[in-house]
């Protein structure tokens, strides 16, 4: 029960994750979907599906800086 | 019925064709998807379940997956680590759903001991894997910079989901020693023993007893005339079974190798076991743009769930069964979702290609219910389970006696050996004429239905018990990168 809420709770966060900093409802950011999946890593988690999504791309160098800097 | 006459004529006749068509066909086990080819050291390419035929280990089954191939021992500084980012599994289906009920995962670590010389009076770190010498025990490291250790854990059910319980040796050690690949005889003088010392006896739960595990570099125990077979098949099919060169015989593999009690890896009464392997990565990666040590930060960090990228029971399935087209989907499915590539099995390109390179004529039955007893449901009274789904996975009827490495048959059933493949697979099977021979119809026995069944196709490169070791992990020691 308790992993099936975590799975729950992951692709929850994983949806709402795409869906800032683009004014098309329909776009996500890459940036941000990718960011979701590592803050959510789990050994127990079903990958995040791709084929349905359209992503938006930022080509900032600094983009990932946070999810590189030292815990 | 056939005749040897009329085999006899037919062979005759496709001796003078010549090559003419522009279709293209793939045979190895080997790189064989897209995607696969950019992730090597997760690239599953041979997989072995058999009945442990060492004296005294009849009661155990062996599983050999095989990853990273094609190595060229003289590959370094680096040569041929594991993903320490990836997870490999072995699979174990025991009530016939081709659903996992037991999974083997391994999970490889990276240990890097910093060692520096003294430089003019600055102790500078040294480029090389190791400076100086290594072995004959696994303990023996100290002149190693760079080696993996790898952790195994048992994983009942699911095999995300399911309950895990690590595995550790008599002493409660759970973290083990990967051997270093064979750089040469004056790095490691006795490699033989060095790698046999890395072979542990691991205790498992519930009484079973233990097993045995090795994970390490081996000599490539696959043989396949490889250029010739993707050079539009440019061999004679029909020749001698040994007339080619096997190219993969000065190639490397790396073995990870589990001989578990036959007992704990069946269910209730039903004695074939389905197994496959598979390797996932994790689903996204963030490149570093500057890794440094001093940091602890690599060249990339990566997280998300754990995302299948290569899957391997049957050999040959996605080298030659597959559509290019669905050869990365495959390699990401699960067994019980292989419906989906049904029609690749009941309606195979493969032997209408064989007839436009060669002219020989495919059987004529759709869909080919011969082709899906081999490679989706087992074959009746060999390795078919009492109940069980369509999947392509490799069933092993663990109530089959062994043969003993002399007295094995290389093409396995259809040879009269019914210990080897398809029940199962041993390393000396030689499955890629076996895959021949029977795509064309070998299991066929009406003439009108599979005209050129009875031939004796060959790739010309072949394999047999006696080129392997007859104990644990059986895959013989690895070709040593340098000569001297």
């Amino acid at each position: 029960m308790q992993k099936n809420l975590s799975m729950l709770l992951i692709v929850a966060v994983i949806s709402l994750a795409g869906c800032g900093g683009d004014d098309d409802d329909d776009k996500q950011s890459y940036n941000n979907f990718v960011k979701s999946l590592i803050a959510n890593t789990s050994d127990t988690a079903s990958p995040a599906s791709v084929n349905d999504r359209e992503f938006e791309y930022d080509n900032s160098e600094i983009a990932f800086n946070d999810t590189l800097a030292d815990d | 019925m056939k005749t040897r006459r009329s085999l006899r004529l037919i062979s005759a006749v496709l001796s003078g064709i010549i090559l003419s068509s522009s279709l293209q066909v793939q045979a190895s086990s080997h790189r064989e998807a897209p995607y696969i080819t950019s992730s090597p050291k997760v690239d599953g390419s041979d997989f072995y379940a058999f009945t442990s035929y060492e004296n005294g280990r009849e009661d155990y089954v062996t599983m050999i997956a095989n990853y990273l191939p094609l190595q060229d021992s003289y590959g370094g500084p680096n040569y041929f680590d594991l993903d320490s980012n990836a997870i490999y599994e072995i699979h174990v289906d025991g009530t016939g759903d081709a659903v996992e009920d037991l999974t083997f995962r391994f999970t490889f670590f990276n240990e890097f001991t910093d060692l520096q010389v003294d430089a003019g009076g600055t102790m500078v770190s040294v480029p090389l894997k190791n400076i100086g010498e290594i072995g004959p025990t696994n303990a023996d490291n100290d002149n190693v910079q760079v080696r993996q250790t790898y952790k195994v854990d048992l994983i009942v059910g699911d095999r995300r989901t399911g309950t895990v319980i690590p595995l550790a040796d008599a002493d409660g050690v759970t973290r083990f020693n990967k051997p270093l690949d064979n750089i040469g005889n004056k790095s490691i003088p006795d490699y033989e023993a060095y790698a046999n010392d890395h072979i542990y006896e691991l205790e498992l739960p519930d009484s079973c007893g233990t097993a045995k595990v090795f994970v390490g570099q081996r000599k490539e125990g696959f043989a396949v005339n490889l250029g010739e077979i993707f050079d539009l098949v440019n061999l004679n099919p029909l020749g001698a079974e040994n007339a080619n060169t096997n190219t993969l015989a000065d190639k490397n593999v790396t073995s990870i190798a589990i001989e578990a009690p036959s007992a704990c890896l069946t269910e209730g009464a039903e004695t074939v076991i389905g197994t496959w392997t598979t390797a996932s990565q994790r689903q996204a990666r963030v490149l570093n743009p500057n890794p440094t040590f001093d940091s602890n930060r690599d060249v990339a960090v990566e997280g998300g769930a754990w995302t299948q990228v290569s899957r391997l029971g049957m050999p040959l399935v996605n080298e030659v069964v597959i559509g290019l087209k669905d050869k990365d989907q495959f390699n990401a499915s699960e067994p019980k979702d292989d419906a989906q590539f049904a029609t690749y099995v009941t309606n195979p390109s493969l032997p209408i290609l064989l007839e436009a390179l060669f002219g020989v004529v495919p059987p004529n039955l759709y869909p080919r219910t011969d082709l899906v007893a081999a490679f989706l449901t087992g074959v009746a009274t060999i390795n078919k389970p009492t109940t069980g789904a369509t999947a392509e996975i490799l069933r092993l009827n663990t109530a089959t006696a062994p043969v003993a490495a002399a007295s094995q048959d290389n093409l396995g059933v259809i040879g009269g050996d019914t210990a080897g493949f398809p029940n199962g697979r041993r390393p000396g099977d030689d499955v890629v004429d076996v895959a021949l021979r029977v795509v064309m119809g070998a299991l066929i026995d009406d003439i009108t239905i599979a005209p050129s069944g009875e031939l004796l196709y060959t790739d010309g490169a072949t394999v047999d018990a006696l080129d392997f070791d007859e104990t644990f992990p059986y895959l013989t020691t690895p070709i040593a990168g340098s000569p001297q």
